[in-house]
């Protein structure tokens, strides 16, 4: 790719491999993001990560493949969801972005994954024990914990480090017992560490003055076994979508603005800027112009 | 609060996914894209001059040797000749450069699949250095773009699971039937 064919705009956030910067191509007006990898061991050319990276996206062009990532039984695993790798694009498309740790899943098993793999703040407690062996579980416990920061508008467990983070966790969800989490013997770091045990923290007290629906799900997707979190497609079935405020059709969601497109019509002016270091209450909604709209805010 | 490190080196790896290896679509969806990852096999005729059928046999025998005594994972070998032949379909070559155009497919095919990938140095001293790594990350760069950085393919390994799930295989035998695929 030819740099010169695109005038940089602004920085949009920081990753563990590269850099994400918000550009403007030149001839077409497009506003797309740019991720610049760094190569770090010259000597052995394109890294890895990247040529991987660039195999899921060119997956993800597929629509049908996009389609069935979100609704059908899990053939993916995104390995990083958080909320700075979510992107709403110009037809209100949640899409999600920063592959660079995907790998699919559809190939033939038997591969060896890194137990460092989703940010800190968003990452399952079976990898902060250090589990090697890991399926979409992962995900849907990322998917809870980005739930349950649109519910709150501040990250569940905002973790320092990894150990703070677990703390977090355990907080809230309550000390693992061999009864709530039997295959936390197995983990590689389990009984490396000990906590103060304490009893579970009623969800209802961590997302205050939400709906019923709403923190019933959320308990579906933050327990500790993994196989026991809630699927993509029964969450789909869940109550909470089922009960006002109703899905709204992607057409009718607020959209970040474009450059040169006239704004569609919606409850407020979008946020025009994103940063991972700027807080999310900046990038959704203010509820207060929904209520009215909504009887469980 | 006590802390200690007992991390290993040994490669753990992951379970094959049931949601995979018993949903149809998937498979529906390699024999799809499997037409995309095929290259046009007469280029022997149509595009290459030089290269003749005993010298691409020769480079993948050489290529098999490289695979097998690195102990590659086992998809590195069809997937770095996918990348050979769909570059030779489109590229005429000439056949002086032939073991450096192998020996960048290992490189990518590696990259792509391996824990632990081939390093540029490494696969220099295979060919008794008659390569050298700057060569190899050039044509690196080469091939990438000949092949419009599809890495992806599709490989006869892909469908080896999905197949020996769907027959009426007896499980004590399922090792070796995997074994001899």
């Amino acid at each position: 790719m030819n740099m010169e064919q695109y005038s940089i705009l602004g920085r949009i956030g920081e990753g563990a491999h590269g850099i994400v910067f918000k550009a403007k191509h030149i001839e077409t007006g497009e506003t797309v993001a740019l991720k610049k990898v760094a190569l770090r061991r010259l000597e052995d050319g394109i890294p890895n990560q990247a040529l991987r990276e660039i195999k899921a996206l060119q997956e993800i062009e597929d629509n049908q493949h996009v389609r069935s990532k979100a609704c059908d039984a899990p053939v993916f695993s995104v390995q990083d969801l958080k909320p700075a790798n979510l992107l709403i694009s110009s037809s209100g498309h949640l899409k999600i972005a920063d592959f660079g740790l995907a790998r699919l899943f559809s190939e033939q098993g038997e591969r060896l994954y890194s137990h460092q793999v989703a940010t800190r703040w968003y990452r399952a407690p079976e990898l902060l024990y250090g589990a090697r062996k890991y399926d979409e579980g992962v995900d849907l416990w990322a998917v809870g914990c980005i739930f349950g920061e649109l519910l709150n508008s501040s990250p569940l467990f905002p973790g320092e480090n990894d150990i703070e983070q677990l703390c977090c966790v355990l907080r809230v969800l309550g000390t693992p017992t061999q009864d709530s989490w039997p295959e936390i013997v197995e983990l590689p770091d389990y009984n490396k560490i000990t906590f103060k045990e304490n009893p579970a923290i009623p969800l209802e007290e961590i997302v205050p003055d939400t709906c019923p629906q709403a923190v019933h799900l959320l308990y579906k997707f933050l327990v500790y076994p993994s196989r026991q979190r809630c699927s993509a497609r029964q969450a789909l079935l869940h109550p909470y979508f089922f009960s006002s405020p109703l899905p709204a059709h992607h057409s009718e969601l607020p959209i970040p603005q474009r450059g040169g497109r006239p704004p569609r019509q919606r409850l407020q002016a979008p946020p025009t800027d994103f940063s991972v270091d700027l807080p999310l209450q900046n990038s959704v909604v203010d509820p207060a112009l929904l209520q009215g709209h909504a009887s469980c805010l | 609060m006590e802390l200690y490190c007992l991390e290993s080196d040994a490669a753990v790896r992951a379970q094959p996914d049931p949601n995979i290896l018993y949903d149809d679509r998937v498979l529906q969806s390699l024999l799809t894209i499997e037409d995309r990852f095929l290259p046009q096999c007469s280029y022997f005729q149509r595009v290459q001059k030089d290269i003749q059928p005993y010298m691409r046999r020769m480079v993948a025998g050489w290529m098999h040797e490289v695979c097998e005594e690195e102990k590659s994972n086992e998809d590195v070998f069809p997937l770095a000749i996918n990348y050979l032949d769909r570059f030779l379909a489109v590229m005429p070559t000439r056949k002086n450069y032939l073991q450096l155009l192998g020996a960048v497919c290992m490189f990518l095919a590696s990259k792509l699949k391996d824990c632990r990938p081939l390093s540029a140095e490494k696969l220099c001293v295979y060919t008794d250095n008659s390569i050298t790594p700057r060569e190899l990350l050039d044509w690196e760069l080469v091939v990438l773009g000949k092949l419009k950085w599809n890495m992806a393919s599709v490989i006869p390994n892909d469908f080896i699971e999905h197949i020996i799930r769907r027959l009426p295989l007896p499980k004590d035998k399922l090792v070796m039937v995997r074994k001899h695929t």
